[in-house]
C-alpha cells in the first residue's frame, strides 16, 4: 500500500470512534500489536527525547528499506508507535526520507501529533527521517 | 464559594472543561481582565519617565499597587512599606533574583538550606549559586506526615559556619501539605538565619504574611491574576545596596560612560519597561480575593481537597502521596501499572484538565515514588461536582489503561 492509503485507512478507522475516548482506546489497542521490544536494548542512546514519557527505538537497515522496533512505558505513546509504523516501517529509506510529516494532519489526531508538544510525536519522527539517512 | 459568575471562562466555556489545573495557573476573573484591558484601552502609556497625562496615569496605578501588595501580606504590627515589595517577572524571577543579588557576596563558609519538597524554581537557583560561588547547599527532609522535619532543619542550621538563608515552601506543589512555616521562621531566626518563603501556591489560598521570613515571593498567575508578573517582598535594608540582577532603563539615578549610580529600592530590581498591564492587572486580582475573604477561600479549599482525597482513596489502583496528611488545593496521586501522562491524556479526551509527570519537583517525587504522578488542583470555584467528573473520567480511563 501507498504511504497515503496507509494514512487515509488509519484516518477512517479512528474518524469512527464516536468520542475521544473510543480514538484512544482505539489507539492503545493498535499498540498492543507491536513486536516486543528487548529489554536489552533499553538504552539511554536508543531513547527518543521530547516524550513526557519515554519511548525507545531501534532501527536496522534490510536492504533499501528500514525495519524499526520500538516501546515505550505510555500505552498511547505505544498506539502513536504502532500507528507510525503502519505508515513507514519497512519503507525504502528514500520514501521515509521523503516522507511530508504534514500529512499526519490528516489523521485528525492533531493534539497528539502536533510538532513540539511534550507528548508529541514529532520528535520520533525525526529520530527515524535520520535513521533513514 | 460563589464565584464562578465571576469567571467568563467558566460560564462561557464551550466544552465544559473541568479545569482542576489551578496550581499550575489559576483562572482570571473578569474584573481583572477589565482591569487589564482598561490599560489598554485608556491609558496604554510607559511609567515613570513620561510627564503626560496618560504616563501619569499609568505610574499611580502601577504604584498603587504596591500598598495593595502590602497590606495583603501584612500581619499584626508587621507592616509593609511599599519599597519592600518589588514587582518580577514571577516567582522563579524572584527567587533568582534574591540568589543573584543579596548572596552576591556568599561563598563557602555561607549554606543555603531548601526542603526535599522544593519546586524546581527553589533548587535550580540556589545550585547554580553553589556552582559559582562554592555556597554550601543543604536539603532538610519531610517527616513521615510530609512537614519539615524541624529537628533536622536545626540540626542543618547548627552545623552552618557563617550566614544561613533558609528557603522553602510554605505549600509545597508536589504535596499540597502545608508547612508549619511559622515554627520554621522562628526556629531560623534563632540562629540568625534569613528565611525566604516561596508562597507560589499559599499566598493565593491561606492568609500568608511576613511575621517570620525576610524574602516571601509569589505569582500573579497563581492568585487570580496574569501572567508574566509576580512580588518578592524584601524586608528594609536587605536588597538596598545589593548588586542589581539585572541592569538597565530605569532601575538607574545617572548613567555616563564613565558609572552608573543605582536607584533606590524597589525600582533598582525592576530594569526596563515592567509588566505594567501585569502588575496592575495583579493588584485588581488581589482586591478580587480580599473581597471573597481569603479566609472562606481557604475553607473552601479545604473542604474540596478533603472531599477530593477521600474520593481518591476509594478509587482501585491509585495511591494518594501523603494518604494521611490532609491537603489544601491540590491532591497527587499515582495509579498503578498506568503511566500518568496516558491517565491525564485519557482523562483530558473526558473534558477533565489536570497536570501530570513531575510537577517541576522531580527530586521529590524520584525518590519517594520513583515515577511521574497525576494532580489535581483547586481554586476557589472548584465544584464537588467537578471532583465527581475526575473520579467518573478516572474509572473510565482505568477499564482502558
Amino acid at each position: 500500500m501507498m504511504i497515503t492509503e496507509e494514512i487515509q485507512d488509519i484516518r477512517q478507522l479512528l474518524e469512527d470512534c464516536p468520542d475521544d475516548l473510543t480514538k484512544y482506546q482505539t489507539i492503545i489497542e493498535m499498540g498492543d500489536d507491536l513486536d516486543p521490544y528487548p529489554e536489552s536494548y533499553k538504552l539511554d542512546e536508543l531513547k527518543v527525547s521530547g516524550c513526557q514519557s519515554d519511548l525507545w527505538l531501534y532501527a536496522e537497515h534490510h536492504g533499501d528499506c528500514l525495519h524499526m522496533i520500538a516501546t515505550s512505558d505510555a500505552v498511547i505513546v505505544r498506539g502513536l508507535v504502532a500507528i507510525v509504523f503502519q505508515i513507514l516501517n519497512d519503507r525504502p529509506r528514500q520514501e521515509i526520507r521523503d516522507f511530508d510529516a504534514a500529512l499526519l494532519a490528516q489523521l485528525g489526531i492533531q493534539n497528539i501529533v502536533t510538532p513540539g508538544r511534550q507528548n508529541g510525536i514529532g520528535s520520533l519522527i525525526n529520530r527515524i527521517k535520520l535513521l533513514a539517512s | 464559594m460563589n464565584c464562578r459568575s465571576d469567571f467568563a471562562i467558566l460560564t462561557d466555556s464551550p466544552d465544559g472543561t473541568a479545569y482542576l489545573d489551578s496550581a499550575a495557573t489559576s483562572l482570571t476573573p473578569d474584573c481583572v481582565l477589565e482591569k487589564v484591558n482598561r490599560y489598554y484601552r485608556y491609558y496604554n502609556a510607559n511609567i515613570h519617565r513620561g510627564i503626560h497625562n496618560w504616563a501619569e496615569k499609568a505610574t499611580v496605578e502601577y504604584e498603587a499597587v504596591r500598598p495593595i501588595v502590602g497590606d495583603f501580606i501584612q500581619m499584626g504590627t508587621t507592616t509593609v512599606k511599599d519599597c519592600e515589595i518589588v514587582f518580577s517577572s514571577g516567582t522563579t524571577h524572584s527567587i533568582n533574583l534574591v540568589a543573584n543579588s543579596f548572596c552576591a557576596d556568599w561563598d563557602s563558609d555561607d549554606q543555603v538550606i531548601i526542603s526535599e519538597a522544593e519546586h524546581h524554581a527553589n533548587i535550580v537557583p540556589w545550585q547554580q549559586l553553589r556552582d559559582r560561588s562554592g555556597v554550601k547547599l543543604q536539603v532538610v527532609f519531610l517527616d513521615e506526615k510530609g512537614q519539615i522535619d524541624l529537628g533536622h532543619l536545626e540540626d542543618l542550621l547548627k552545623r552552618g559556619t557563617r550566614r544561613s538563608l533558609v528557603a522553602t515552601s510554605i505549600l509545597p506543589n508536589a504535596t499540597g501539605i502545608l508547612q508549619d512555616w511559622q515554627q520554621i521562621g522562628q526556629l531560623s531566626k534563632m540562629y540568625d538565619a534569613t528565611v525566604l518563603f516561596d508562597g507560589a501556591q499559599s499566598v493565593p489560598r491561606i492568609q500568608t504574611d511576613v511575621s517570620v521570613c525576610d524574602f516571601l515571593v509569589f505569582s500573579g498567575h497563581k492568585i487570580y491574576g496574569p501572567t508574566g508578573v509576580g512580588v518578592l517582598y524584601a524586608r528594609q535594608g536587605l536588597l538596598d545596596d545589593a548588586p542589581p540582577y539585572m541592569s538597565g532603563g530605569d532601575m538607574i539615578k545617572t548613567v555616563n560612560f564613565a558609572e552608573t549610580t543605582f536607584n533606590i529600592m524597589p525600582w533598582r530590581y525592576e530594569a526596563g519597561t515592567q509588566n505594567i498591564a501585569g502588575v496592575i492587572g495583579l493588584g485588581r486580582a488581589i482586591q478580587w480575593v480580599q473581597e471573597q475573604g481569603i479566609d472562606n477561600i481557604t475553607a473552601h479549599e479545604a473542604m474540596i481537597s478533603d472531599y477530593a482525597q477521600e474520593a481518591l482513596k476509594s478509587v482501585d489502583r491509585v495511591s494518594v502521596f501523603f494518604p494521611d496528611s490532609s491537603k489544601l488545593g491540590l491532591i497527587v496521586f499515582a495509579v498503578d501499572n498506568a503511566q500518568s501522562s496516558d491517565v491525564a491524556t485519557l482523562l483530558n479526551a473526558q473534558q477533565v484538565a489536570v497536570r501530570s509527570g513531575y510537577l517541576c519537583a522531580e527530586p521529590i517525587l524520584r525518590n519517594r515514588l520513583g515515577r511521574g504522578v497525576i494532580r489535581a488542583s483547586f481554586g476557589c470555584y472548584t465544584t464537588t461536582e467537578e471532583i465527581d467528573r475526575l473520579i467518573t473520567a478516572l474509572q473510565k480511563s482505568l477499564q482502558t489503561l
